[in-house]
């Protein structure tokens, strides 16, 4: 009687774990790879011809293009996309960097996890200054009045710089990129335009 | 001489005191808009962690909505407090349903264990009494079909 105690609780254990590992693994969400993602979208709601047809683009031909955020992360996010204006020379952003040029404004929605946030972006040369052959726009972006301190010689080669942040909960703060399994993860785009003389 | 004086010692503080009303307003209305951010992140920071528990997509979804609205109304501020009441009033809501759901979540997935664990015990109790009792069941098979034969 002793012994056939001892045989029923080693089948009960052993059996206990296997059914317990079927019902962790059956409860434990399935793994997968955090990411964000963005795209710029042209006004006709593709990824090229930004300002087709009207490159060097001329004063106050109004663009309005829109970003498209997706957040794959697993878990609501807080997304900033900051825009900046850059020259042919400018340092672009890194996958750990940003861009070292002042950035014109942050536009930022929450985005929660599987579904895709649209921000309007709308920008137009609302004029020039010239000085020294190199030329400086003042833009128009989503109704607010910028002053580039970026120029270029003769108009040519300027490009919008977006970049995406995440919105940090430890730090209180916007990050660059974001949080990957081991590090941050910058993401960034950039298209390119002339400004007509 | 003398009304002149006070008349202009009248002017110069009623001056001062417009300026004052003025900067207290402006300082009224960016701490507003300060609390109202800060109101915002928490709600945020709330959902987030509803989301982290497991609750549902649908809810985590409208609350995001929520959040977004709240956001719109603070980046509208400019001019007056009423925005970013509204803003602070609404992401104290969003706090509550978070919170909400935080403990729904929870709850229903340490009820989800419960009965996952508890379903592996007793299919563990039956799977174990089968397996060493499976030789009587046996017998008794063998004892129906003996006693199904056709005597001759």
């Amino acid at each position: 009687m002793r012994r056939k105690i001892i045989v029923f609780l080693v089948f009960f254990a052993a059996f206990s774990l296997v059914y317990s590992s079927i019902g962790f693994y059956a409860l434990s969400p399935r793994p997968s790879q955090p990411f964000m993602g963005f795209g710029v979208f042209s006004e006709n709601g593709l990824l090229s011809g930004y300002v087709n047809g009207t490159n060097p683009v001329m004063v106050n031909r109004t663009f309005n293009w829109h970003l498209d955020v997706t957040n794959r992360m697993g878990v609501i996010q807080y997304v900033g996309i900051v825009y900046r204006i850059g020259n042919g020379s400018t340092a672009s952003p890194t996958t750990s960097q940003p861009a070292s040029v002042p950035q014109f404004g942050i536009a930022d929605m929450f985005i929660a996890n599987g579904e895709t946030g649209m921000i309007s972006f709308a920008w137009s040369i609302i004029s020039k200054n010239e000085t020294g052959g190199s030329v400086f726009p003042n833009l128009m972006i989503n109704g607010q009045r910028f002053t580039s301190p970026i120029g270029a010689l003769s108009g040519r080669d300027f490009r919008l710089i977006f970049e995406l942040w995440t919105f940090d909960v430890p730090s209180s703060s916007f990050q660059y990129g974001w949080k990957g399994p081991n590090s941050r993860v910058g993401s960034w785009l950039q298209v390119w335009f002339n400004v007509a003389l | 001489m003398r009304f002149h004086l006070t008349a202009l010692l009248g002017i110069f503080i009623l001056l001062l005191s417009t300026f004052g009303t003025g900067d207290e307003g402006a300082w009224a209305q960016a701490d507003q808009i300060t609390v109202s951010r800060n109101k915002l992140i928490e709600a945020f920071q709330a959902v987030q962690a509803a989301d982290l528990q497991g609750a549902s997509q649908v809810d985590i979804a409208r609350l995001a909505n929520q959040l977004n609205k709240a956001l719109f109304y603070i980046e509208n501020a400019n001019g007056s407090n009423s925005y970013a009441n509204m803003s602070a009033t609404l992401s104290s809501q969003i706090t509550g349903s978070a919170l909400v759901l935080q403990n729904r979540a929870l709850s229903q997935v340490l009820l989800a264990q419960a009965w996952a664990y508890s379903i592996a015990i007793v299919t563990s109790l039956f799977s174990t009494l089968l397996l060493m009792e499976a030789h009587r069941i046996r017998d008794f098979l063998q004892k129906r079909r003996f006693f199904k034969l056709p005597l001759r």
